[in-house]
């Protein structure tokens, strides 16, 4: 029941079942002993597979072996058989566990080996298992160490600290106790379960950039940005730090109750104070009216059909696409790709990172990002566009265009029908390429700044430009100025380290 | 209580030890007689020991190559596989491949009389617009040539040509002292330290390095054969490069080529670790992901995408991102 | 080179010799590319500034006189770059968004000692970012450069009186940040009770 908010692992089950279909399978099952004195250790490595660890009492490791190893013919099986080796070995003191399997690339057969095992429970327990269901460590007294990639971690009854890292498994921890060691449990995209006696005294962290933090204990603390840190019961206990970046983290008394169990973003929220990121997505094939998601600190997807008033959007981070707006639209990212397919009002947007695609620009506006590629199909009112780095095209302008990128090329195609427009094109390290259609006139002013001094970096399909050289700081300045097609709005281009192409089509 | 805030003004002194030594006993007296003060002086000392807590950054390398190119220091290069040769002017390496071409081609210079010459295509995207004439052209064919670049030579005029996109069959033409364009598989050794050639060498060869890095791209992206020589070229440019929009287009062909070298790996992490532009890192994650999810578990790069999502101080975009990558890569 | 005094070098790129210019940028460039750093709290502005430094240090190599400190003279320059870029408004949005997590005073030697150390790293960080620019300019001159307050002020262009004010403010602030934070905090809250 506890696990309801967290992913089941029944990803690996699946894969197994469909390899097994057709396939042989062998499966190999041993158990030996060796004695493990006082103080010792014992180290377990693991690639595939799971692995459970039990301490007992008295001095006797055991380790029961299963191996399984699947191929769709003989041949392989006995390859994989061959190639994934269990290799025990150590002292009184240090004991290692270890399974070595040698796939070559490309091999056909699959393997894991699955460990049970019973350790002294005054032992230290490390194990790095990489990819497996289940890795259950219950009964030592001693420190606990694991790391891994994927698979559901259960801790019971350790007493001993305990530092957990995964990176998509979850993590449990549970204790009958109180807690007197330091426990240090982080996961990537998993969830945490924290459940001890309901008198212990914990110095709690919390931190999650897209979770929630529940408890049924009665906790002080605050939150700073997306981290909680408090005390749970009172002081004087130890720290337990919890990290579920994109997860959920639970703290929970053993055997406490499940209504009980309150959010704590939930409660900050309510008082008005800061809250902490939360992912959310906002999907909707249509919004009647106006759209309005105001300043937020949470990271906030937004996947929008069609808004029939303006949009106004402010993210944390996350991307943002909308089908049609019929009004303005005006969005704020902290961090995350823009993608707008027809936008009726004018648009005002800036995203710190993530590339832009606009598809038709009707009125035109402002678009920005700190670095990407920006890209706007149609626009029919006055845009200005900036690029911290990255390129910017402009398939189709019918009105001016003022683009300018740190580094990166700019290609802007102006409407064939066009007489004049004023184009602005700057970019400190790139190319700039404009084509322009056959009525097309302007002043035009090209200007390249190059270290190689016998450069000839501007081409027109026009004749009157006038291409003059100068030194400018220690660089090579080519200016091509002049009217073309009988003059107009002025085109300034201006290139760094790169060329300018002006093409009539 | 004017002595007190006067003595307190004195604490930031004291603690740099820029006190004359009558002033600084002065003020020890007063702290030891003023209990206020030296609960102040305590917090004080407390304050100025936290800030220590600040890291001492060290300047990335690239820093210093764009300062010294800014104001034309050449250093002797930095170690590079391909161009660790004195400079040469390109007249003397044109009569040095030209030499190598007789010797590994049998008879290069008497033999192009035989054999039709090619003109390179008008319609390539670059500075063609100097007519060439066939008594200046050479074609040769990348097979022909040798594999090393000698020296640094001047080329211009790049032009990338691939008349047919279904075979590996390109060429690459430029003006040395006269048209010359090389053709050849896109795999041949001689190919392929050409195309490194000008994309690292924006000084000597004509393309802009974004234009070289498209034609690396157009070239080498999803190709079945690895070639390590490009992509540690393309590492070396998503390292070194001081702009944002170049290191952009060096991440993303990355992505498309067919195999991770080492190489591209650590610079891929070094980009995802360090590149102050947030749309390179973002690139980074992807393809770092990629990599990390072909054939085994790549340990450096889960732990480099883990890193980040743990980041306080990252982009919360680029920390999701990164925590995404993470999950698909359940095996 | 490097046995040669910043002066010396300094004389060579006077008469028009660049090859000093490596070395003198190992010698600051750390030391500039931090002092913008925290400043601007801006990768890439730092960066930039550094860059900007050195060139004008090689374009205005005669305007530096050959008993001034090196370091002082490019702390001014570092700095008045830095003012500018403050100025120009659209700058201030580019201030790396800081994540803070605030948290009671850590346990010696904890689990959690890398975790401690970067949030004293962010919290350091955010109480700078509090303080005006005279006087982040000030503590960050003082505390990591070593400056006395007599370069400072002519860094600043200010008075030493001023510099001694600006140090003694910025503590003043500093203080409160640093250490009531891990006294307990000033917004506990009661979550579940
Ligand atoms: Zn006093």
């Amino acid at each position: 029941m506890m696990n309801s908010f967290l992913r089941t692992g029944g990803l690996a089950v699946a894969l197994f079942a469909c390899a097994s279909l057709f396939a042989a399978t062998h499966t190999e099952r041993f158990t030996r002993d060796f004695p493990l004195g006082i103080g010792g250790s014992l180290w377990i490595e693991n690639p595939v597979g799971d692995v459970e660890v039990i301490g007992v009492e008295g001095s006797t490791l055991s380790v029961s072996v299963t191996k399984n190893v699947n191929a769709p013919d003989a041949t392989s099986l006995g390859e994989g058989r061959e190639q994934t080796q269990v290799y025990m070995g150590g002292d009184g003191k240090a004991f290692v566990v270890r399974t070595v399997v040698g796939a070559p690339p490309g091999a056909k057969w699959k393997s894991n080996v699955s460990y049970s095992i019973r350790v002294p429970r005054v032992a230290q327990v490390h194990i790095v298992a990489a990819v497996g269901e289940r890795i259950r460590v219950a009964g030592i007294s001693s420190a606990v160490t694991v790391k891994n990639f994927s698979a559901d971690i259960t801790l019971e009854n350790i007493a001993g600290a305990v530092t957990v890292d995964t990176t998509n498994g979850d993590i449990h921890f549970i204790t009958d106790a109180r807690p007197a060691a330091a426990v240090q449990l982080s996961t990537i995209n998993g969830g945490i379960e924290v459940q001890v006696n309901p008198d212990s005294n914990l110095d709690w962290i919390a931190q999650s950039i897209s979770g929630d933090v529940r408890t049924n204990f009665p906790v002080k603390g605050r939150f700073s940005g997306n981290g909680f840190r408090g005390l749970v019961n009172g002081i004087g206990g130890p720290t337990i730090a919890t990290t579920a970046v994109m997860g959920n983290i639970f703290m929970l008394k053993r055997g406490g109750r499940q209504d009980e169990i309150k959010s704590l973003r939930a409660v900050i929220e309510n008082s008005g104070g800061p809250t902490i990121f939360k992912k959310t997505a906002i999907e909707t094939p249509l919004v009647q009216g106006n759209f309005i998601y105001p300043a937020s600190a949470d990271i906030v997807s937004f996947n929008i059909g069609e808004i029939r008033g303006f949009a106004n959007i402010a993210t944390a981070a996350g991307q943002v696409n909308l089908g049609t707006v019929m009004g303005d639209v005006t969005v704020r990212s902290g961090g995350g790709p823009f993608d707008f397919g027809a936008v009726f009002g004018v648009i005002n947007a800036h995203t710190d990172a993530g590339e832009v695609n606009v598809g038709n620009a009707y009125k035109g506006g402002e678009i920005s990002t700190s670095g990407g590629t920006l890209q706007v199909t149609f626009s029919g009112g006055p845009l200005t566009l900036q690029n911290g780095g990255g390129d910017i095209v402009v398939r189709h302008a019918a009105s001016s265009v003022s683009a300018e990128t740190r580094s990166g090329d700019l290609s802007i195609t102006l409407d064939p029908n066009s007489r004049s427009q004023r184009i602005t094109a700057k970019t400190t390290k790139g190319n700039v390429f404009l084509a322009v259609g056959q009525r097309f006139g302007a002043d035009v002013e090209a200007t390249v700044l190059t270290s190689n001094d016998e450069a000839n970096p501007i081409h027109a399909d026009f004749n009157g430009l006038t291409i003059k050289r100068d030194q400018f700081n220690g660089k090579t300045r080519i200016r091509a100025t002049g009217k073309i097609g009988g003059g107009g709005e002025k085109v300034e281009l201006y290139s760094e380290e790169g060329e300018i192409r002006i093409t009539q089509r | 209580m004017a002595e007190c805030s006067a003595m307190r003004e004195s604490f930031p002194l004291l603690l740099t030890e820029s006190l004359d030594a009558r002033s600084r006993e002065l003020t020890h007296q007063h702290i030891e007689s003023c209990s206020e003060c030296g609960a102040e002086w305590l917090a004080t000392k407390e304050t100025w020991r936290l800030m220590e807590a600040l890291p001492e950054l060290t300047p990335p390398p690239r820093m210093r190559q764009r300062f010294l190119a800014e104001i034309g220091v050449e250093e002797k290069p930095v170690e590079s596989n391909i161009l660790s040769f004195p400079k040469r002017t390109w007249a003397r390496w044109l009569s040095q491949a030209a030499a190598v071409v007789i010797v590994a081609g049998g008879s290069y210079l008497y033999g192009h009389r035989t054999q039709p010459v090619r003109l390179a295509p008008q319609q390539a995207t670059l500075n063609s617009i100097q007519p060439v004439s066939i008594a200046e052209s050479r074609v040769v064919k990348s097979s022909a040539l040798s594999p090393n670049i000698e020296g640094r030579p001047d080329i211009e005029n790049v032009q990338f040509i691939d008349t047919n996109p279904n075979d590996d069959e390109v060429s690459l033409s430029f003006d040395i002292t006269q048209h010359m364009t090389v053709t050849g598989n896109r795999s041949d050794k001689s190919m392929v330290q050409l195309m490194a050639y000008v994309m690292q060498n924006e000084d000597k060869a004509q393309p802009s390095t974004t234009r070289a890095i498209d034609i690396v791209k157009q070239t080498y992206a999803n190709s079945h054969q690895p070639e390590p020589e490009i992509a540690g070229a393309v590492a070396r440019v998503l390292r070194n490069d001081e702009h944002e929009g170049v290191r952009i287009k060096a991440v993303d062909t990355l992505k498309t080529l067919p195999t991770a070298t080492s190489e591209t790996r650590e610079a891929l992490i070094a980009a995802l670790k360090n590149d102050p532009n947030p749309a390179v890192r973002i690139k980074a994650v992807d393809a770092l992901a990629k990599i990390a999810a072909s054939g085994q578990l790549d340990q450096a790069a889960v732990d480099t995408l883990r890193q980040k999502a743990m980041q306080d101080d990252e982009n919360l975009y680029v920390r999701t991102k990164a925590a995404e990558a993470l999950k698909k890569l359940n095996p | 080179m490097n046995h040669l005094s910043d002066q010396e070098l300094m004389r060579i790129v006077q008469a028009g010799d660049l090859s000093p210019a490596s070395e003198i940028y190992d010698r600051y460039s750390g030391r500039i590319y931090n002092f913008a750093f925290r400043f601007l709290k801006n990768a890439e502005a730092a960066e930039d500034a550094v860059q900007e430094v050195f060139v004008k240090m090689i374009k205005y190599a005669n305007q530096f006189h050959g008993d001034a400190k090196l370091s002082t003279w490019l702390f001014s320059i570092t700095a008045n770059w830095c003012r500018d870029y403050l100025r120009k408004a659209d700058n201030k949005s580019k201030e790396t968004e800081d994540v803070l997590i605030s948290l009671p005073a850590p346990l010696e030697h904890g689990p959690d000692r890398a975790l401690e150390q970067r949030e004293d790293e962010l919290r350091v960080q955010r109480a700078l970012q509090a303080l005006t620019p005279e006087q982040r300019e000030a503590i960050l001159l003082s505390r990591y450069q070593g400056l006395s307050y007599a370069e400072i002020a002519q860094i600043a262009g200010c008075s030493e009186g001023a510099v001694k004010t600006r140090v003694f403010r910025a503590m003043e602030t500093l203080k409160k940040a640093l250490t009531t934070e891990t006294r307990g905090g000033d917004r506990w809250l009661n979550a579940v009770q």
